[in-house]
Order: structure tokens, then C-alpha cells, then sequence
């Protein structure tokens, strides 16, 4: 169901409804309702949080793109078909593709097959993980 | 100092394994007082250590004999059909490892051998310590028991070159970075293993062969190990192919190009580049450079990154690091210039040589060029060998650019624009801590034949591959008296090609076939005899051919039947052999 489309008037009339639907709207966007979830954005931190690597898979929309990402970041797969790379990533680099609005998903497998920790990772980016990890 | 350190523990290593033999020098008596004693230690793949599949179980059936020889020709013949492991001496004869058949062989030809008892108990006494010792010496990746250390893929060598003395040498060819900069860990040398029968003169084509530049991943340098095992373990020993390729080609491998970087991984961390901290990166975890960026060709032409953090970090500098020079230097080397100065120019077909390093993951054949789109000028030749390769992989067979992204510094683009030699990567594997089991189920496998093929077509690697391979040789019978004939049988076949997804190589009808006797068909002088199609006619690309080799002329002992095919194009393929035996 879109969430535009959810407007009845009995809810919008009070503050406590309006807090309801706001509620309504985070659940729906936990639960996958949403048309996108945007990742947090990870700021700075510690030379712990610096350490954290995400392996991730990325959508990217051009060869020029990918040639530039992969001359940065650590690329470890390419699909060409589907326009998509793994990569090893740090939060900063992270924070990078996001700005980019490029599409991010974790590689859960991966993560979970090289045994990589995010104990020192932000709150907000550990959330995510979760969020995107179910079962790791 | 730290050289001296490392010398003084090979030699510890030695004194260690090498007792037995030590002790030999000593009580031989009849040996000449000034005479230069070679020390023979049995090159045994240790059970339960990396390469214990490949156990050199022949060498406990053969002894230590004394040949007599009447002149220099005769110990070249020798040295082509026997494990020669010391040259004549004063006394007259050559000392070899030698089994009960090469003995019946010799004695028939009417040389003088005697068995050489003390030195056979001596050989069997540390060929069974190190056996006893296997299981003392078992470390390897933690986790990962299929995989050497540097340490161990150091001794492995070392050990190898002290043991076959004609056939191997390890040379340090340079420095890692930790080793250059005071005041830090140890670091290591950069060493290369040369492989090939030195009893034999060349000059010889060769296969340059390098591993482990990218830490992590951990199956490249064991397979490379792997590989100079499986030849070194064939050589004379009813394989031949081993046995030409290594008297008449030479094998080079760097088996482990980043030392330091290596010695991270091996701890668990998914650690790419070497070791270098002094580039501006302060975070321990991610300082560096990397060495597939650092090449002197083409730097910093795209495809690399300036944040000395980044995993793609190219250096402050063309060949900046230590590890670099020591690859590039080596190169030169081994490789003449054959390519001229412009990015357009083209190495020409007769050129010689091979590079191949060892990468993984992704079940790829890449070859130049990584830092432009535009096809490398001997782009068609290099597409063809990579689809041969393609062929044993089942891997996808590209250029980097293509079906990966861009790159630029790397070696493969160094190997091939600065002296115009055939150059690959192989991306092996699915992971770069690649389990055990895939590695000795898949990866071996696979690429054990594709290497063997690259070291054959290391002569002529832009002309030969495109023609046919000679297979499933059969001689009948195979030992036979002076003057008997014998039928050879063989396939050639123009078909073996495999992109796996990047285009289809074309195949041609196989329009001739030929064999030379004992010596490559190139070899100034050497006689060719037809082969002719047992169906009648030439005009298929797998043809079975047949001929009758008339054996009158042949002198007693092992000789070698080279078979090559040839395609409606022109092409010669590569050879493949077969033994026969004049009693």
C-alpha cells in the first residue's frame, strides 16, 4: 500500500493521532513498506569507528561511474549485467555512495564469510545493519 | 644484518635437514681432498605439510649411482635423460639418481655404472627423517593447513634449490618495504625461483610466473608452489613434458611479491597492499600502497587512487616501493625489449616470453590493457592464448576494462608495454581466503593444466595457440630392439578454446601433422617426419593421425617423440611428447 494514500481525516485531527500515524509510518518503513529507506549517514568518529568496514553491494549506473568508484574504493565483484559491485567499504567511503544516491545494500554472506566487526560502528549504522542483516 | 639472520637460519635448516648428507661429505674417502663436494639432500614433499598429495614416493625407489663417461657428449645425453646431480670428476664419472630400469638401460648401452651404496643408505636415512619429521613441521595459515606461510613457500624453495642444484635456484631479487626502512620489523627478501635443467645451454624461452602481490589472497602463491612441485616431481620421472619443457624452456616464479603485506593477511586480516606507512595514511589498518598500482608503466593514468588510506593507493611515486623495483627489475631481467615505443605498437608474432600473476577472486583470464578501453595493439594474440587458458579454467576471458573496470600500474601492463611479452592475470577462485577444499578440488585442477600450456606456449605465445594441441599420444609398442618400427598415434585437435561469455575464438581444419625425434621440431638441424590422417584426408579441426617411427637410427636408452599439428592458417600448436624405449 502507498503511504500517500493513507489519509483518513479521524486520524489528522489530534496531536495524538497525528503522533499515531507518524509511528504507523516508521513501522511501515521498518518493515519494508516503503518505496526506499535511506541509510544513515555515518559522521566521523572514533579511530575505532574508523577501523569498521562494511562489505557492500552497489548499483551503479554508468562504466564511467565504475571506473571511477573502483579506482577508489576496494571493488572485489562486478556484474556487469545487473550494474552492480561488492566492495569493502569504510564508513567515510559509506557516507560517499550515499551522497551519490547510489543504491547500497549489505552483503550479509560476506560479512558474516570474512568475520568483519562493527562493534565500534556508529548506532545509527549498526540499526541499519540489523535492519538489512535479519538473522547475522 | 637481517640478511645475514635469514642466511644463518637456511643454513640452520639445513644443518637440520641435512645431516645425513653432511655427514657423507665426511667419510667418502675416495672423493678428491680439493674436490668441490656437492651435498645431496633428497627433495621430499613432506606428508601433512602443503603439497603432501604430491609426495615424491619415486625418488625412494631409485639409488645413488656412479656413471663413467667417456666425453663431454655423453654427459649431455646424460643430462637429458637422468636426475644428474653431480658433474664428472677427476675420478672420471658423474654421480645420479638413477632407477633400476635407467640402470638396465645404461649397462646396455655398454656404460660403466656402479651403485654408489654409501651414498644410496644415505639418501634413504634423510629421505626417512624428514618423513619422520613431517609432523613437526606442519604450520601453514591458521585455519587453512593447505597454504604455506612466506616462511614455509621460502623453505619450500630454498630447500629445493639446495637439493636440485641443476635444476633450481632461489635467488633474493630484492627487498620488501619493512626490510628497507630502519628501525621497524624485520621485513624479507623478494626471492625468485628459476627452474630449469642448467646442464642444458640456452638461451631458453621463459615463463615468468608471480603470485601473493595482493596479500590476501592466500591460494595464489600455494598454487604457484603447487605447481613448480607437480613439474619438479615429473621431471624424468615418466612425464614428458615436464621433462622437455624443463630442459628446453625456463620457469621463473616470484612466489611471494609482497612479503610483508603477506605475513598481515596470513593473521586474519583482509590486508591488500604492502606496508608502507610513510605516504601520509596515519590508520594502521588501511596505510599502504598498492602494488598492483605501483608499476612504472602507465602510473597513474586512471584506475588507482592518490589516498594513501585507500586499498587502491598508487604510490608517491612511479615504482616507488621497494617490492615494485625488485618485480620490475627482474623482468628486465629475463625480458628483452620487443615492443616498440608507441602505445599503438605491436609486439611482433615470433615474440617470446610469458607472464602470468596469480590473483584471486573471480574466476577470470584478464589480459592488457587495464588502463584504456582501446585494445592493446597484440590485443587478437593475447585473446586467443586467454581462450586457450579459458578452455582449462571454465573462467571468463576478458580485458580488464571490459568486463572489470579500469586500472592502471599493474604489472601484467608493465610485463606486456615495456617489453611486449604475452602478460595475464588470473583472478582465481571465489574468495580470497579460498577453503582448502575448493583449492585442492577446483583451483588445482583447473589451473594446474592451464599453467602447464602457458609454460609450453612460452616460445611462441602470439603464434602457437592458435594452432592445434596434440593429444592422447600412444606409441606401440613403446620399447622395442634397435631397428623395429613403432606406430605413434595422436589427436590434433583445433577446438579447445573457451571466452566463457566474451566471444567465440575460430577454429580451423587441421592441414598437417609432423614429429621429431629427441629434439624440438625448432632446434637448428633437426629432421621433421610427417604425420598423416588416419581417416585418409586432412580436413576436419580434431584429426587422429598416425605414423611409423623407424627406430635403426636410434641409439639404446629413453628417447623423446615430439608431436605437433598444424591448421589450415599456418600455425604450428605447441608440442606434446611421449617417451620410447630402445632396449
Amino acid at each position: 500500500m502507498a503511504i500517500g494514500a493513507f489519509r483518513p481525516r479521524s486520524l489528522l485531527r489530534s496531536t495524538k493521532r497525528w503522533l499515531l500515524l507518524m509511528l504507523l509510518v516508521g513501522l511501515c518503513g521498518i518493515s519494508g513498506c516503503t518505496p526506499l529507506i535511506q541509510p544513515p549517514t555515518p559522521v566521523a568518529g572514533s579511530a575505532a569507528a574508523e577501523a569498521v568496514r562494511l562489505i557492500v553491494q552497489v548499483q551503479y549506473p554508468t562504466l564511467d561511474v565504475l571506473n571511477a568508484l573502483a579506482s577508489e574504493l576496494d571493488v572485489w565483484e562486478v556484474d556487469r549485467s545487473a550494474q552492480t559491485f561488492v566492495a569493502r567499504i569504510t564508513l567515510a567511503q559509506f557516507a560517499m555512495l550515499q551522497q551519490q544516491k547510489l543504491p547500497v545494500e549489505l552483503d550479509c554472506v560476506k560479512m558474516e564469510q570474512y568475520g568483519e566487526t562493527v562493534d565500534a560502528a556508529p548506532a545509527d549504522i549498526t540499526a541499519w545493519m540489523a535492519e538489512q542483516c535479519p538473522n547475522g | 644484518m637481517r640478511k645475514c639472520l635469514f642466511v644463518l637460519s637456511l643454513l640452520a635448516l639445513g644443518l637440520f635437514f641435512g645431516t645425513p648428507a653432511v655427514a657423507f661429505a665426511q667419510e667418502n674417502n675416495d672423493t678428491d681432498a680439493d674436490q668441490q663436494v656437492k651435498v645431496y639432500i633428497p627433495f621430499i614433499f613432506i606428508p601433512g605439510q602443503p603439497g603432501s598429495e604430491v609426495v615424491d614416493e619415486t625418488a625412494v625407489d631409485k639409488s645413488v649411482v656412479r656413471i663413467y663417461l667417456n666425453d663431454a657428449r655423453q654427459l649431455h645425453e646424460l643430462a637429458h635423460d637422468l636426475d644428474l646431480f653431480e658433474e664428472p670428476t677427476t675420478n672420471g664419472y658423474a654421480v645420479a639418481l638413477a632407477s633400476a630400469e635407467e640402470v638396465a638401460a645404461l649397462r646396455a648401452q655398454g656404460v660403466r655404472v656402479e651403485s654408489d651404496a654409501v651414498r644410496t643408505s644415505e639418501l634413504r636415512s634423510a629421505q626417512a627423517e624428514v618423513l619422520a619429521r613431517s609432523g613437526e613441521a606442519t604450520n601453514a595459515i591458521p585455519g587453512y593447513a593447505c597454504y604455506r606461510t612466506v616462511e614455509e613457500t621460502y623453505t619450500t624453495f630454498a630447500n629445493l634449490a639446495t637439493s636440485r642444484p641443476t635444476l633450481a635456484t632461489w635467488t633474493d631479487i630484492g627487498n620488501s618495504w619493512e626490510k628497507v626502512i630502519p628501525g621497524g620489523k624485520a621485513g624479507y627478501d623478494v626471492y625468485a625461483l628459476k627452474l630449469t635443467n642448467s646442464a642444458k645451454p640456452g638461451p631458453k624461452p621463459k615463463f615468468l610466473l608471480m603470485s601473493a602481490i595482493h596479500a590476501r589472497e592466500y591460494a595464489t602463491a600455494e598454487l604457484a608452489t603447487r605447481f613448480v612441485e607437480d613439474l619438479v616431481n615429473k621431471y624424468n620421472n615418466n612425464d614428458p613434458d615436464a621433462t622437455w619443457l624443463l630442459d628446453n624452456f625456463e620457469l621463473h616464479v616470484i612466489p611471494q611479491a609482497n612479503p610483508d603485506g603477506r605475513k598481515m593477511a596470513e593473521a586474519g586480516q583482509l590486508w591488500r597492499k604492502n606496508t608502507d606507512n610513510d605516504d601520509g595514511c596515519r590508520r594502521s589498518t588501511t596505510w599502504g600502497t598498492d602494488l598492483n598500482r605501483n608499476s612504472s608503466f602507465k602510473w597513474n593514468t586512471g584506475g588507482s587512487s592518490s589516498n594513501a588510506c585507500n586499498e587502491t593507493y598508487r604510490g608517491p611515486g612511479a615504482a616507488s616501493e621497494p617490492e615494485t623495483q625488485a618485480i620490475e627489475t627482474y623482468a628486465r631481467s629475463i625480458f628483452a625489449d620487443q615492443r616498440g615505443p608507441l602505445d599503438t605498437d605491436a609486439a611482433p608474432v615470433t615474440a617470446e616470453g610469458l607472464f602470468i600473476t596469480l590473483h584471486s577472486y573471480g574466476q577470470l583470464v584478464l589480459y592488457p590493457w587495464g588502463w584504456t578501453t582501446s585494445p592493446a595493439p597484440n590485443s587478437t594474440q593475447l585473446q586467443t592464448l586467454g581462450r586457450k587458458f579459458g578452455f582449462f579454467t571454465g573462467y571468463q576471458v576478458c580485458n580488464g576494462p571490459a568486463c572489470l573496470y579500469a586500472t592502471s600500474g599493474t604489472t601484467d601492463d608493465m610485463v606486456y608495454g615495456e617489453r611486449g611479452i604475452a602478460s595475464y592475470t588470473f583472478e582465481i577462485g571465489t574468495a580470497f581466503f579460498q577453503s582448502c577444499t575448493t583449492f585442492t578440488s577446483d583451483i588445482l585442477p583447473k589451473n594446474l593444466p592451464a599453467l602447464t600450456y602457458a609454460f609450453k606456449a612460452a616460445r611462441r605465445p602470439y603464434q602457437s595457440p592458435s594452432g592445434p594441441e596434440a593429444l592422447s599420444l600412444t606409441v606401440s609398442p613403446a620399447s622395442v630392439p634397435a631397428g623395429t618400427s613403432i606406430t605413434v598415434n595422436a589427436t590434433l585437435n583445433d577446438t579447445r578454446y573457451n571466452s566463457n561469455g566474451w566471444g567465440t575464438e575460430p577454429s580451423q581444419t587441421i592441414q598437417a601433422g609432423r614429429y621429431t625425434i629427441d629434439t624440438p621440431s625448432w632446434t637448428s638441424g633437426v629432421t621433421t617426419y610427417p604425420l598423416s590422417a588416419v581417416d585418409g584426408s586432412f580436413n576436419a579441426s580434431i584429426e587422429n593421425v598416425r605414423a611409423t617411427i623407424n627406430t635403426s637410427g636410434l641409439s639404446a636408452g629413453r628417447h623423446t617423440i615430439f608431436v605437433e599439428g598444424q591448421d589450415a592458417n599456418g600455425n604450428w600448436g605447441v608440442p606434446t611428447a611421449i617417451f620410447i624405449t630402445i632396449n
